[in-house]
């Protein structure tokens, strides 16, 4: 076993980080806190010092996903990938940029339109397996490369899972600004009509992959 | 609530050449992602140079991005650090 206190000094930079993902993932404190802990026994029990290439925060990253998926799938089972097919591209975007009091000087604007409360519930909302990718990205800013062996998934599959958990985001929180009467409800009238990345699960050879 | 539903939304790409566009759109998150290849970033950073439409939809995207980041960050409780040390701790003399 690898010597504590290097062990501590290595990996202590990134607690705080791997809390707020437990956190997202479990939806309590409790449980995140237990998570963040049994991802510490873990790693530690593993831990090999200076090894040459690893990238230390994917690598408790991938502990901490692999420990809430098992424990999770021992303790209950809820529905996993609903089908979001039906989720049009750039949703939120195509419902908010038109509205008078939205204007693109005032960057703020979105951020002061949703709430901590409303944003985090609708990252809880989306499936498990949307919601680790979207977390990943957006919240920790892991390359696809690094999201793909923290989940041991391809990267096609990666940028799929992410592209559709940000979809069914901008959803609910276009849900959230209708129900407090931010904006009214409105029907898009084509869609489809502006196609976005694609949906493929399989490998793109694509460059958006190549980025080391 | 109560409006009639507002069928009036103008496409995304409204006056520039579609396929610029189009292109610029489909690489709209790897782009913000930092995931494009420096040719890649130069072509699309060029287009949203010239193109109103086109940047605002990446402003937006962006803006989003760091609603998400910055609302589901959390600070780390009083002791849990304590905690995992103890816990790290007692390992040892298991």
């Amino acid at each position: 076993m690898a010597d504590r206190a290097t062990f501590v000094e290595d990996t202590e930079p990134f607690m705080a980080s791997l809390f707020s993902t437990a956190l997202r993932l479990t939806g309590n404190r409790a449980d995140a806190e237990d998570l963040v802990q049994e991802t510490y026994l873990r790693a530690y029990r593993s831990y090999q010092p200076y090894s040459e290439g690893t990238n230390l925060r994917a690598w408790l990253f991938r502990i901490l996903t692999n420990t809430h998926i098992n424990r999770y799938r021992s303790k209950q089972r809820r529905p996993e990938e609903t089908d979001l097919d039906d989720v049009e591209e750039f949703y939120l975007y195509r419902r908010l940029r038109d509205r008078s009091d939205y204007g693109r000087s005032a960057e703020e604007e979105l951020l002061a339109l949703f709430s901590e409360a409303e944003v985090v519930s609708a990252v809880e909302s989306l499936p498990e397996n949307y919601r680790v990718a979207v977390l990943l990205a957006d919240v920790e800013g892991f390359a696809y490369k690094e999201i793909a062996e923290i989940l041991d998934i391809p990267i096609g599959t990666v940028m799929s899972r992410l592209h559709r958990g940000r979809k069914r985001l901008q959803q609910e929180l276009y849900d959230f600004a209708v129900s407090r009467g931010l904006t009214a409800k409105v029907e898009v009238e084509d869609p489809l009509e502006v196609e976005g990345p694609s949906d493929s699960k399989s490998e793109s050879p694509s460059s958006a992959t190549t980025t080391p | 609530m109560s409006k009639p539903p507002d069928n009036s939304l103008p496409a995304f790409r409204s006056n520039c050449s579609e396929g610029d566009c189009s292109a610029a759109i489909d690489q709209l998150y790897s782009y913000l992602d930092g995931q494009c290849d420096s040719v890649d970033r130069e072509t699309i950073a060029g287009h949203l140079d010239g193109c109103a439409p086109c940047l605002d939809a990446f402003e937006f995207h962006q803006e989003l991005h760091d609603l998400v980041q910055t609302r589901c960050r959390s600070e780390l409780p009083d002791g849990l650090r304590e905690k995992v040390l103890d816990a790290l701790r007692n390992l040892e003399f298991e």
